[in-house]
C-alpha cells in the first residue's frame, strides 16, 4: 500500500548520481558493464511463447533476477587476466549452478570476498561441524577469462538470483 | 507457569470443538521498497599494465506483494438457546512484505439449518488483547478504521452474529469473513503501478491478495465451558516454578443450557517438560486410579468419561505434575 516514503526514491536518486563516472577519468580500455534482467513470457499472435530476457526495475519477494557481465576490450592490445568478482546482491540468495559464461571459470567465496574456490571445494563450518558449502552459503562469486580478450572483443558471463 | 490452553469435546451426540486453527507460516520476503543493489570488481592486465574498475551499480526495488490469510480461532462456535449472539473470533494475517490496510467482510448466506444475521457494527477489534470481546474493544467501520497491518503482523476480530429466535437446537449455519486488500485484490500477478510502499509497484501474490475464513454456528442444547487454574509449589515452601517444583492444576468443568451434555470427555495433555504425579487425580475430591486416566505419551495426557453432565452441573478436576 502506498505511503508518503521519500527515502528509496531518494536512495535510487543517490546510486543513479554515483553510476555516472566521474567526466576527468579516462575511459578503461576493458568495459566491463552489468544488466539485471527477468525473464518474461510473451504468446505471440500464433500462440506461441516465448520467454524474453527484459530490464528489472522491480522485483517482488521470490523473484529471479538475471545479472549478466559483459566484457568488452574497448583498447588496442589484448586484456589478460580478466577477473569480475561480484557480491551476491544484498536481500538476494544465489542460485545453485547459475554462474557460466563462455570461456569463463567460476569461483565462488563463502568468507565475504577473501578467499574463492571451486563449488566442490568449499566448507562451511556451522553448529554441527564442516560440511560441503551450498549456494545460500555464497558470499561472492569470480568470473575468470581464461583467455586473454583481444581487441574489439566481447564476452559475457550470466548468473541468476531470488530476491528473498 | 502459565495455565495451558484447555482442550475439550463431548463425545456425545453433539460434538464441541475448541482446537485452535493455525494461520499458514509465510516469510514475508524482503520489506517493499528495498533498494538492491550490484556492483562488481573487475581487474586485469593489458600491454602488461594492471588496471582495476568498477561496474556502475545495477539497481533493483522490490515490489509489494499483497498477500493474506485468515483463519477462525475456533472452527466451531457454540452458542445455547437461540436467541442468542455469537462472537466468531477470526485472526488475520499480513502475509505479504509491505504495509498494507484491509477490508473486511462478513458473508453470513453461506448455508445452513438457519440464516444468521450480522449485528451491527459487525465487527470488533481484540483491541485490549484479552482473546475474548470486552468493552474496551473498538467497533470496526469499513473504509474508516481498516485494520493496517505490517508484514507478518496479524489482528484478532470478533464477527458478532445473531441467531434468530426459534432456532432449533442443533441448527448448524456457517459464516464467512472476507479479508480483501486494499491497495486492489485480482488473479495472482495482477498489478498495480505504483500502489505499494514508497511508490513502488504492487502485485498480487497467492491468494489474489484476499483472503476467506469460514466458522460454523451451532446451537446448542448445553455449553460445556472449562475454566483450569494452576498453583505452583517449589520446594522451599515459595512458588517458584523451578525444577522440582510441584503444580497442581484445577480444572472446573460447567454445564448450562437446556439439556444434558451427554458422554462428557475429559482430556487434558500434560505440558511438556512435566511429569505427572503418580495417584494424583481426583474428580471432586474423589481419588480416580491412574489406570483408568493416565495415557503415556508424546505427551502424556489426563483423559477419562466424565459422563452425562446436566445443566448447572460444575466438575473439578484436580491433578499435579512436577516440573523436570
Amino acid at each position: 500500500m502506498r505511503t508518503i516514503h521519500a527515502l528509496p526514491l531518494l536512495l535510487l536518486g543517490a546510486t543513479l548520481a554515483l553510476a555516472a563516472p566521474p567526466a576527468s577519468s579516462a575511459q578503461p580500455a576493458l568495459k566491463v558493464t552489468q544488466v539485471a534482467e527477468v525473464e518474461k513470457t510473451v504468446v505471440a499472435a500464433d500462440g506461441s511463447k516465448q520467454t524474453k530476457l527484459v530490464p528489472a526495475a522491480l522485483v517482488p519477494p521470490g523473484g529471479e533476477v538475471i545479472y549478466t557481465v559483459k566484457f568488452e576490450n574497448a583498447g588496442a592490445q589484448p586484456a589478460t587476466d580478466v577477473v569480475v568478482t561480484n557480491p551476491v546482491p544484498e536481500h538476494t540468495r544465489f542460485v545453485a549452478n547459475s554462474a557460466a559464461g563462455p570461456g569463463t571459470e567460476v569461483t565462488y567465496s563463502v568468507d565475504g570476498g577473501k578467499s574463492f574456490a571451486p563449488a566442490d571445494r568449499l566448507n562451511v563450518r556451522g553448529a554441527d561441524g564442516e560440511r560441503a558449502a551450498t549456494a545460500d552459503d555464497y558470499t561472492h562469486l569470480r568470473f575468470r577469462l581464461v583467455n586473454p580478450l583481444p581487441p574489439g572483443q566481447v564476452a559475457y558471463a550470466r548468473f541468476r538470483t531470488v530476491v528473498k | 507457569m502459565t495455565p495451558d490452553p484447555r482442550r475439550w469435546f463431548a463425545a456425545g451426540a453433539i460434538a464441541m470443538l475448541l482446537a485452535g486453527v493455525a494461520l499458514p507460516a509465510f516469510g514475508a520476503g524482503t520489506r517493499a521498497g528495498t533498494v538492491i543493489s550490484n556492483v562488481a570488481d573487475v581487474s586485469y592486465a593489458i600491454g602488461g599494465q594492471p588496471g582495476t574498475s568498477r561496474t556502475a551499480p545495477v539497481i533493483l526495488m522490490v515490489g509489494e506483494v499483497l498477500q493474506v490469510a485468515a483463519a477462525p480461532v475456533t472452527p466451531i462456535v457454540t452458542v445455547v438457546s437461540a436467541p442468542a449472539r455469537a462472537a466468531v473470533a477470526f485472526r488475520i494475517a499480513n502475509t505479504g512484505n509491505g504495509d498494507e490496510a484491509f477490508r473486511l467482510a462478513l458473508d453470513t448466506a453461506v448455508g445452513g439449518d438457519f440464516a444468521p444475521v450480522a449485528a451491527n457494527p459487525t465487527f470488533f477489534f481484540d483491541t485490549d488483547g484479552s482473546g475474548t470481546l470486552t468493552a474496551a474493544d473498538v467497533p470496526y467501520s469499513p473504509g474508516v478504521n481498516d485494520p493496517r497491518l505490517a508484514p507478518d503482523a496479524t489482528v484478532l476480530v470478533f464477527a458478532l452474529v445473531d441467531v434468530p429466535a426459534g432456532t432449533p437446537e442443533g441448527a448448524r449455519a456457517r459464516v464467512r469473513l472476507d479479508v480483501r486488500s486494499v491497495t486492489g485484490v485480482g488473479a495472482a500477478g495482477t498489478t498495480f503501478p505504483a500502489a505499494g510502499d514508497g511508490g513502488v509497484d504492487a502485485i498480487t501474490g497467492v491468494g489474489g491478495g484476499q483472503a476467506a475464513a469460514g466458522a460454523e454456528i451451532l446451537v446448542s442444547a448445553f455449553q460445556i465451558v472449562a475454566v483450569k487454574t494452576a498453583q505452583v509449589a517449589d520446594a522451599s515452601g515459595g512458588t517458584r516454578p523451578e525444577p522440582g517444583a510441584r503444580i497442581t492444576y484445577e480444572i472446573a468443568v460447567t454445564v448450562s443450557g437446556s439439556q444434558t451434555a451427554p458422554a462428557v470427555q475429559f482430556r487434558d495433555p500434560l505440558p511438556v517438560s512435566t511429569t505427572y504425579v503418580p495417584g494424583s487425580l481426583t474428580l471432586d475430591g474423589v481419588p480416580i486410579a491412574d489406570a483408568t486416566a493416565f495415557v503415556l505419551g508424546m505427551p502424556s495426557r489426563i483423559e477419562f468419561s466424565l459422563g452425562d453432565l446436566a445443566p448447572g452441573t460444575t466438575r473439578r478436576v484436580r491433578f499435579a505434575v512436577t516440573i523436570d
